[in-house]
């Protein structure tokens, strides 16, 4: 069980605009998924208005969906709101949680990836007038469950640690490219071409569990 | 089969990790649609984005962030947005030219199918504009697309259903804070009140 180290290489943040500095982490890619089943959870809160399961998946998710927002250059108040806003929707939309489409964490991701975005758009000058993101994924997940949490957990693991660095940051940073390859001191080129070959492995890995 | 062209790797990634803007992300969620392989690929970088998610550190939340949330709980949602699938409805329809008929007001007709007796299209009302007063010879059927209007029957809003025939004389306004777009199906000219609408009719043609 090994710990891949993503953010100590990168050097300090200087040209991110808005956003948090990428702190010193470690992230484990490798751990298996311990624990509850956040699925199941999910389906206490659809069928009875289970307000425990709802306590327990806020407990785990709510700190990791604040860490996201903070990530993306939220302020720690906007970040809160965005953890609450979150598990809010999951609550209330626990009756459209497919197991069979996604994983409880694939689908809480989508929520605060849509969440974020229509709260950025509300920031604008000229405000779009959304109210509440669509919740759903923007595909048919093809990894559903638990055990293809642990697949794809596996598959990150897999990859070498600077092609896993930089597919964190392109769900971390709102930078574009041309700033993250910047900030790790590296020509666009090479950040593009770890991309691809990171999403080339993935595939491979992943492809399968169609 | 599938298509010929799809978009970038790095694209698919932005667009599973919100980075894309409004327009591109929109464009591309147009391509998923008809594309099986870009959606399994954005499928398999969203469970990419949830297992990275799930392995994050969490952040220390307020200390009343629970109970806040358990409180939350019971408040009814604020009206949701309802949604129609736009591109799915008009998919493989003839859509004409945008033909303006006053500031903040077009339509755009679909093309007519042989045997159907509907003049179909789409009618765009500028937030607060209002049509002018008329009638109908037969039947007409809406469907409000985005944004919501008002006439003497009551308020219709997104996915709103409304139907008019020959008793209905009205003079529907859009709502003020956004612009409604219908999809209307018309069984006959209207029957414009007073001279400008009728001239205003003959040049939109419905």
């Amino acid at each position: 069980m090994s710990a891949v180290h993503v953010w100590s290489e990168i050097p300090s943040p200087a040209p991110f605009r808005r956003r948090a500095a990428l702190r010193r982490e470690t992230v484990s890619v490798k751990r298996p998924a311990p624990g509850p089943d956040f699925g199941a959870l999910i389906g206490r809160i659809a069928a009875g208005a289970d307000r425990a399961a709802f306590a327990e998946l806020f407990r785990h998710f709510a700190p990791r969906v604040k860490s996201y927002g903070l990530k993306l250059g939220a302020t720690a108040a906007a970040a809160e709101e965005l953890a609450q806003d979150t598990l809010l929707a999951v609550w209330r939309k626990a009756g459209q949680f497919d197991p069979a489409r996604a994983s409880a964490s694939t689908w809480i991701f989508t929520i605060a990836r849509n969440l974020r975005i229509d709260a950025l758009r509300r920031e604008r000058p000229a405000p779009a007038p959304e109210d509440g993101a669509d919740p759903s994924p923007l595909a048919d997940a093809l990894l559903a469950g638990a055990e293809a949490d642990v697949r794809v957990r596996r598959a990150l693991g897999a990859l070498p640690p600077e092609q896993l660095q930089v597919i964190q940051l392109s769900f971390f940073s709102d930078a574009p490219h041309a700033a993250i390859a910047e900030s790790l001191g590296l020509p666009l080129g090479t950040v593009k071409s770890r991309l691809r070959l990171a999403m080339t492995r993935l595939r491979a890995l992943l492809e399968d569990l169609r | 089969m599938s298509l010929a062209h799809h978009p970038s790797d790095e694209l698919l990634l932005d667009l599973a990790a919100g980075r894309l803007e409004h327009g591109p992300a929109l464009v591309l969620k147009a391509h998923l649609g008809a594309c099986p392989d870009c959606r399994a690929e954005v499928g398999r970088l969203e469970a990419v984005g949830g297992a990275l998610l799930a392995d994050l550190p969490g952040t220390v939340l307020a200390a009343d962030a629970l109970e806040r949330a358990l409180a939350r709980l019971d408040t009814p949602p604020r009206t949701e947005k309802i949604r129609v699938d736009l591109p799915q409805i008009l998919a493989g329809e003839g859509l004409g030219p945008r033909r303006w008929l006053a500031p903040g007001l077009w339509l755009r007709k679909l093309e007519r199918e042989p045997g159907d007796r509907f003049t179909s299209y789409l009618l765009h009302t500028g937030p607060g504009r209002q049509l002018p007063r008329h009638g109908h010879v037969g039947a007409e059927y809406v469907c409000v697309l985005k944004g919501a209007f008002a006439d003497e029957t009551g308020r219709y809003g997104p996915g709103d259903f409304a139907c008019g025939d020959a008793n209905l004389e009205h003079s529907p306004r859009a709502e003020t804070d956004e612009a409604c777009l219908c999809l209307i199906a018309g069984e006959g000219p209207l029957q414009m009140r007073g001279v400008i609408a009728r001239a205003f009719q003959i040049y939109a043609g419905v």
